[in-house]
């Protein structure tokens, strides 16, 4: 007799992005990872959730692509943490080519654990901050247009390249 | 390494600040910038206090190549200009 058993659901988390101009350099992609994983990590299936793999994949200019999977020896619920072990990893490597955009997946995601309010003052703001964008959302209908200044490439010769507006993730 | 499926993309880009913007200059014929046009009038540049070349990004299809310019105008106003020697046009920009 066989065994019913509930069959398993595969999610996955997927946040991409372009590059302005097509980058080798990992500093530009690590900034870029970090929004990412904070558009992922607000995403509603990863709530209290743990992620156990992460996959890198981007177009090179030349026409072909780049990937790197990344696993964790312990699943990760904590966005600064996935980052860390990301910067760990890119460090001290090499892209194939200038990349023209980054789309990075979150899988391998571990069952429901409990959500701890924060006891702490900034973490409640953060929390206000996170629902006015979500009411704002709502009503216009499409991410609100708030932006955050980051550094990009500060040593840069070309003025353009120094800084750039991300989306404001609270 | 696979082939680059060349799919629509259909998400936010990171936006660059400081972009430059066109400008209307009348130069010497060593392209050496003589007076511009500011808030609809002509100007004359009294002063070059700098000078500087930027020659990079050779793998773009546009690569970068630009004469920049510190300019003093008539008016006591300073900028900062360079002629695109790519596009052969001119353009103001921060820093």
């Amino acid at each position: 007799m066989k065994k019913i058993t509930q069959r398993e659901i595969r999610q996955i988390i997927q946040e991409e992005m372009d590059f302005p101009v097509p980058t080798v350099n990992i500093s530009t992609l690590l900034l870029a990872l970090e929004q990412l994983l904070a558009r992922a990590f607000i995403h509603p299936a990863l709530q209290g959730r743990h992620i156990r793999v992460v996959l890198l994949e981007g177009s090179i200019l030349s026409g072909a692509t780049w990937s790197k999977k990344i696993s964790f020896r312990d699943a990760i619920g904590k966005e600064k943490k996935v980052y860390e072990v990301l910067k760990k990893n890119l460090s001290y490597s090499t892209l194939p080519g200038p990349l023209e955009n980054i789309r990075l997946t979150l899988s391998g995601l571990s069952g429901e654990f409990g959500q701890q309010r924060g006891l702490f003052t900034d973490t409640r703001h953060k929390q206000q901050l996170k629902e006015t964008m979500a009411q704002l959302e709502v009503r216009l209908g499409e991410r609100p247009p708030i932006f955050t200044v980051k550094e990009m490439e500060p040593w840069s010769r070309i003025p353009e390249r120094r800084s750039a507006l991300v989306p404001y993730v609270p | 390494m696979v082939p680059n499926p060349r799919t629509q993309k259909r998400f936010g880009a990171l936006r660059p600040i400081n972009r430059p913007i066109p400008i209307q200059i009348q130069e010497s014929s060593q392209y050496v910038p003589m007076s511009m046009l500011y808030n609809r009038f002509w100007l004359q540049i009294v002063d070059i206090e700098d000078r500087w070349r930027i020659d990079d990004e050779w793998w773009r299809e546009q690569p970068i190549s630009r004469i920049y310019f510190q300019i003093l105008l008539e008016n006591g106003q300073r900028l900062t200009i360079f002629h695109d020697l790519f596009q052969n046009e001119w353009l103001q920009q921060h820093g």
